[in-house]
């Protein structure tokens, strides 16, 4: 019986649909004439002019920081919370949907206004500080979500193993327990490392005077128009999500298949 | 006695993290709530005493067909997000694994690609000079004068752009599962394969399609960037307002007051969606 | 061993005063079906668990209270729990090498371990890459390497075969038999635990309900439950008559016991391969019914019957080549058995330790 084919044309569709505009915005980056409307030639200028642009390399750096700061938090933080509610039972379970999926299922923008809210509250000066803050919350509740999702894989028997053959509590930990989590952490890590590089949003509100990180360069590029430019970072960031993205899941991955 | 120990020392390595969480997530959403019962004063902060003012400035009609358009907009988002997800899903499914992986890596990007990269996308297509709209005028389907940018249908096609990864993911997780062989008994039973697919297929993976109501409805009900970026004043939706009031006019109560508005719209959905499938979340990313 | 365990979980009593001593060298099973708390006995051993009241010893010395790695035993987990990121040999020296043992010493005798399971091809595999039969090699190698004082075992064939399990079992008896260590082997299945074991404790409800060698359980039930758990078993109950070596089954007839009953109702056990089919009436008298064959299943070694009585349903087994095999159902025919190859069964239904 032939199998139907429908399916299979709804999905390459959706697939033109995905790409064609990413498509477009790489093939423009390269593109001589100014407003992409009519090919004019190949060229390079626009990266030579986005690698000479000052502000954006103190962009890109500030959110190399806040990323790597928030992730590194995240890590810690989120994988031990997970451990500490893997077996959260009956009231300890609404911790682990309070402050793990929520923050991650809430919208941006509600994340955004309640802790500029706290921070004016508190008055804290808003600035780096604020966005690292904000960014290693929900970085963390990421990874602990991560983390979580492979302890339900994880067997403790194993754990229990460790012990019977003289293992102590703490060795058991490091050598049974976190090298099995590490793959898990360490995709984890970059995902959130991911999610931090590209927020907008909140980054928005708590970012102060003076801290600006990428999104947020890129964002008043397009609000207030420098197309080629935008077109080529735009090429670099999709460039670079691909190349994290892909390293994470080829992490995943080859933790399921040996 | 020794167990208890252990479980001491867990909670030890937990509370910072928890902590953390508790302070940069529970406190400041409860404070947003406070605060729009809060008095403004005119430097952009708030003053001692309770009041409703935010309230009664929220109760215009202007506001109501804002909260309107928005709850509109993200229903008919979700709808055209389902519509071709559940197909899709079905076709990658039905792939053989090597293959599968190849498509689901093409749908795994988009996902994680850089929202602010993909409405710039749009709005180079939809450049009054833009290839897009050649092609439509071209194709005699536009008139060269017609604006594609900055107007509501606009909004509504990049959110479906942004949001389809989201929804095609949690109903792929549930397909992935779905016992193909059923299928194959109820063609044997006389179905044509359409019905196979509405009467089995569709309902095998209404677990995924709540899971990916839930992941396109919410983040589309507190859309900001797409409104603000492609959409023009007759668009905005509550997320605008949130900010604008925010850094425009400095009223934090009565951003606050939007913002809960926001939050009781939120939470009904959110509810669903973690009572239905606590892991669904898990498998996505 | 143990001595006086009472060990619950919240309200649920898993086991209630459990004292038994494993001798050493022996292989003893604790028997029993899910929820008797063999498991959980076996756990205590281990250090897993700790009781809430009694005392755990090991060799004399008092371990009630020690972490599982301060122990002298190792355990074969049911799954086997080994370490999915390490490499057989990694996870074979994973005890002395967390013991610290000279790297020679680690190397010389994981070489020894491996050679004894006969593993020396797979030692570079990861556990995902090994069968059943080869991942439980890997687990006794892994526990044996410690050299501990006993060896605990968790239904360790219940994830294989019955063809590999078989084997694993002749394998295991072998391994005991040259490492000399006593075996301590949870089951719940009756096969396993009679062709392996010296003594078995057979237990139910959290407590034990008999211990004693496989013959002993087999030949001598303790108890009505004993009794139907190990292989299968007849059981008339009738009510005792006049000095005792008899009873009255009621719409039966006369029964005569094997030993004399003390109480009003008796109990007795026959096993099926204990029951004599003949087409006629054997010439001496004692128990002898006549019946009508209701159901017949050929196994290959043997045939069992199923013979209604009228008012109740016999079990008889003939072993292949028997002259009777052509019996068919709906023949008449007469069952009979030996006085003395019955077993009186103490009480009704065992309850009483």
């Amino acid at each position: 019986m032939k199998q139907e084919r429908w399916p299979g044309l709804i999905f390459a569709g959706v697939l033109l649909f995905f790409y064609v505009p990413m498509v477009v915005v790489v093939a423009n980056s390269f593109n001589a004439s100014r407003f992409g409307t009519r090919w004019q030639g190949f060229t390079f200028d626009w990266y030579a002019k986005l690698f000479a642009d000052r502000g954006i390399w103190d962009a890109f750096v500030n959110t190399l920081i806040v990323g790597g700061a928030a992730s590194l938090a995240a890590v810690v933080l989120g994988t031990l919370s997970a451990l500490c509610l893997h077996r959260a039972r009956g009231f300890l379970l609404r911790f682990k949907f309070g402050l793990v999926y929520l923050p991650l299922a809430v919208p941006d923008i509600l994340m955004g206004i309640s802790l500029l809210l706290m921070f004016v509250m508190v008055r804290v000066e808003l600035g780096f500080t604020t966005i690292i803050l904000a960014h290693g919350c929900f970085c963390t509740s990421y990874v602990a979500m991560v983390v979580l999702a492979r302890l339900q894989d994880f067997d403790f028997s194993t754990m229990e193993a460790a012990r019977d053959l003289g293992a102590s509590p703490v060795q058991a930990g490091l050598r049974v327990l976190f090298p099995q989590l590490a793959p898990g952490i360490f995709s984890g890590a970059l995902l959130a490392f991911s999610l931090s590089v590209d927020d907008y949003v909140i980054t928005f509100f708590v970012a102060g005077p003076g801290a600006t990180t990428l999104p947020l360069r890129v964002y008043s590029m397009i609000k207030h128009g420098a197309p080629p430019l935008i077109n080529a970072l735009s090429t670099l960031i999709l460039a670079a999500t691909f190349l994290l993205v892909g390293l994470a899941l080829r992490f995943r991955n080859k933790e399921h298949t040996p | 006695m020794k167990r208890r120990g252990n479980d001491v020392t867990t909670w030890l390595l937990g509370l910072p993290g928890l902590l953390w969480l508790l302070a940069l997530f529970v406190v400041p959403t409860l404070l947003v709530v406070l605060i729009a019962f809060k008095p403004s004063d005119l430097y952009g902060g708030t003053q001692a005493g309770w009041t409703v003012a935010a309230w009664g400035k929220l109760w215009s009609p202007g506001f109501g067909r804002i909260l309107l358009r928005t709850l509109g907009l993200a229903l008919l988002t979700t709808l055209l997000c389902l519509v071709p997800s559940v197909p899709c899903a079905y076709f990658l499914a039905r792939q053989p694994p090597q293959r599968r992986n190849l498509w689901l890596l093409l749908v795994i990007l988009p996902f994680w690609t850089s929202l602010l990269v993909r409405v710039l996308a749009w709005k180079v297509l939809l450049h009054p000079e833009g290839f897009f709209k050649k092609v439509l005028v071209w194709l005699y389907l536009v008139d060269a004068n017609a604006v594609l940018l900055y107007n509501t249908p606009t909004v509504l096609l990049v959110q479906v752009y942004a949001f389809l990864p989201f929804a095609l993911l949690p109903i792929y997780a549930a397909a992935e599962k779905v016992d193909f062989t059923l299928m194959e008994a109820a063609r044997d039973l006389g179905a044509g394969p359409a019905a196979a697919f509405f009467r089995i297929f569709v309902p095998a993976v209404a677990g995924g399609i709540w899971g990916a109501v839930a992941m396109v409805f919410i983040p589309a009900l507190g859309s900001y960037v797409i409104p603000d970026l492609v959409g023009g004043p007759s668009s905005e939706l509550i997320g605008n307002k949130i900010a604008q009031r925010t850094f425009t006019d400095r009223n934090l109560p009565l951003a606050a007051a939007l913002a809960t508005c926001l939050m009781l719209a939120v939470l009904p959905p959110m509810l669903l969606a973690l009572g239905r499938r606590r892991g669904n979340r898990e498998g996505l990313y | 061993m143990f001595s006086e365990i009472d060990k619950s979980f919240g309200d649920l009593a898993a086991l209630t005063n459990v004292s038994l001593a494993v001798k050493e060298g022996e292989i003893f099973s604790l028997l029993g079906p899910s929820g008797c708390g063999k498991t959980t006995l076996l756990r205590l051993a281990a250090g897993f668990l700790f009781p809430d009241r009694g005392r755990i010893t090991l060799g004399g010395r008092d371990i009630t209270s020690d972490p599982p790695e301060k122990r002298a035993l190792n355990t074969i987990f049911q799954n086997y729990a080994l370490f999915p990121h390490m490499s057989v040999r990694q996870n074979i020296s994973f005890g002395p090498r967390t013991a610290g043992w000279p790297a020679d010493r680690i190397r010389r005798e994981t070489e020894r371990l491996l050679a004894l399971v006969q593993l020396e091809t797979a030692a570079d595999k990861k556990p995902q890459q090994l069968s059943g039969g080869q991942k439980q090699r890997v687990a006794l190698a892994r526990a044996l390497i410690l050299e501990p004082k006993v060896l605990l075992l968790d239904e360790p064939f219940a994830a294989l075969d019955l063809k590999l399990r078989q084997r694993m079992l002749t394998e295991l008896e072998r391994l005991q038999r040259e490492v000399g260590i006593t075996f301590v082997f949870v089951t719940h299945d009756q096969f396993e635990a009679m062709s392996i074991s010296d003594r078995i404790a057979v237990m139910r409800g959290g407590r034990i309900e008999q211990l004693g060698t496989p013959k002993a359980i087999y030949e001598t039930p303790a108890n009505r439950f004993v009794c139907s758990f190990i292989g299968d078993s007849n059981l008339l109950t009738g009510s005792r008559r006049g000095d005792g070596r008899a009873m009255d089954v009621a719409g039966l007839g006369v029964v005569v016991l094997p030993t004399q009953a003390t109480r009003d109702e008796a109990v007795l056990a026959v096993r099926p391969e204990q029951v004599q089919l003949s087409l006629a009436a054997p010439v001496d008298g004692d128990n002898v019914f006549r019946g009508c064959i209701l159901d017949r299943v050929y196994l290959g070694s043997h045939t069992r019957y199923t013979v209604d009585l009228g008012v109740l349903h016999l079990q008889a087994q003939l072993p292949a080549g028997s002259s009777l095999t052509a019996l068919a159902v709906g023949d008449q025919a007469f069952v009979h058995w030996r006085a003395q190859d019955g077993t009186l069964l103490p009480d009704g239904d065992g309850g009483v330790p």
